[in-house]
């Protein structure tokens, strides 16, 4: 009834496939995503069967990917069904004297408000242009083909602002980081143009780089993105994390 | 998973077969313990069926200790993939099978598996994490992510043409995952330590 256990060559054949699933090769590899879906080869399920049995860690990592695939479909049920719901309530709502008159008076509260917020508005801005300056989060992604893709293209503007850029610190954790800012110049050698030492992750595990735009002009620009570990003797030289790129227009 | 590097694992999977084929019933609760909550895992992923699972558990555990008390195991460092390997065949014996006999309940093993409940991750409701997933849609910054997390889990569509799809690389990719997750695992265990707290009166 069952298949035959031949228990040294059911382990030997899952024992090279074991070797190297560390962390880093689980993440890069799927392997959770693709255990869940049932889409490993049979030598990388066994090897990751074995593996995710003695790790409570890997085991945590397994159990909230399935929970987050249950609540995915969940959330995109109850969203579907919000929308059908709601859809045939809507029409006669909006057809009917009583909404009519109820939307008019909002109109006429909401214009009132809105003159008054205007001129606060235009009251705070003149106190605080002469201190603050804007602020532009960009999450900064990677994308396929060379630098400069267009995904990541920052306009400069007339007035000063700071740009924040959103960066990805990697699966690995570092005791901190350090983000470089070069400007791609096709004729020479890149120029380290901005730089920020002792980076923390923050809100969502992501690296916060502010650059003012005074110091960015229309161009090509890249970050390089650097780990270090306390423990590291002082001679150890900062890690090589990631690469960005991104262009600034006028 | 980093807890049990290779080297640590097979050294005490070699030291719980050697106590254990000296008698040592103390070392034979312990590799229950160590091994229950992955086997249980991959038992319910298999069966589909939570009670199944069970009752395959209880097998898997019943057929290794008297594996292991009888002829100890030709290479004790690999346990965990012979654990593995007996668990799989009986769910590929169960697809087979219409009338199975079931192994009797062997009480003194039931006694020793630990009560799968105080797992956070089954512990916490599907309601809370359902409102945790929404509220984590909600706080992705791009829609782009967010349409990812939904094209991979929801419309499981394969990597390759949400990325082409997408225009981001693999890399991006893998990390939105990996991050979707941590976030998920992070809130689901300080629901999980919240619901302990009890109001004594």
């Amino acid at each position: 009834m069952y298949r035959f256990i031949d228990e040294n060559g059911l382990l030997n054949r899952s024992l090279r496939a074991s070797n190297k699933m560390d962390k880093k090769y689980i993440n890069e590899n799927l392997l959770i995503e693709r255990y869940l879906e049932d889409t490993l080869s049979i030598e990388e399920r066994e090897a990751f069967e074995e593996r995710f049995l003695s790790s409570a860690e890997l085991l945590d990592e397994l159990e909230a990917a399935e929970r987050l695939e249950q609540g995915l479909h969940d959330v995109t049920a109850l969203e579907n069904a919000h929308v059908t719901e709601k859809t045939p309530k809507v029409g006669p709502l909006f057809r009917s004297p009583q909404y009519a008159v109820a939307a008019s008076f909002l109109l006429l509260i909401s214009l009132g408000v809105s003159s008054s917020l205007l001129q606060e508005n235009a009251r705070l801005s003149e106190m605080d242009s002469a201190w603050a300056v804007p602020t532009e989060i960009i999450p900064l992604v990677s994308v396929r083909g060379v630098a400069g893709s267009e995904l990541n293209t920052l306009s400069l503007g007339d007035a000063p602002k700071r740009f924040v850029m959103m960066l990805d610190p990697g699966f690995e954790s570092y005791s901190h980081y350090r983000a470089t800012v070069y400007r791609l110049d096709p004729a020479n050698e890149p120029a380290m143009l901005w730089q920020v030492e002792q980076m923390l992750p923050g809100y969502e595990d992501m690296l916060a780089l502010g650059v003012p735009s005074s110091v960015l002009s229309p161009g090509d620009f890249e970050i390089q993105l650097e780990g270090w570990q306390d423990e590291w003797p002082a001679d150890h030289g900062f890690e090589s994390l990631d690469t960005k790129t991104f262009r600034i227009k006028k | 998973m980093n807890d049990a590097t290779h080297s640590e694992e097979r050294q005490a999977a070699n030291d719980l077969v050697s106590r254990m084929q000296n008698g040592d019933q103390a070392a034979e609760a312990e590799m229950i313990e160590r091994y229950s909550r992955g086997l249980r895992f991959l038992l319910r992923r298999k069966t589909r069926d939570p009670h199944l699972a069970e009752d395959f558990l209880q097998e898997t555990w019943a057929i290794v200790l008297v594996k292991i008390r009888e002829k100890g195991l030709d290479n004790p460092g690999r346990l965990a993939g012979y654990l593995c390997g007996i668990a799989n065949n009986l769910t590929l014996g169960e697809q087979r099978r219409v009338n199975r006999q079931r192994t009797t309940v062997n009480s003194e093993i039931v006694a020793l598996i630990p009560d799968g409940s105080s797992n956070p991750f089954r512990h916490v409701s599907r309601a809370e994490v359902c409102t945790q997933v929404h509220k984590l849609l909600d706080d992705l910054k791009t829609e782009r992510d967010r349409e990812i997390l939904t094209r991979f889990y929801v419309r499981e569509e394969d990597k390759e043409s949400i990325c082409s799809g997408l225009g981001v690389d693999s890399v991006h990719f893998n990390r939105v995952l990996y991050r979707a997750r941590q976030r998920l695992k992070s809130v689901i265990k300080a629901a999980d330590r919240r619901s302990q707290f009890r109001v004594v009166s």
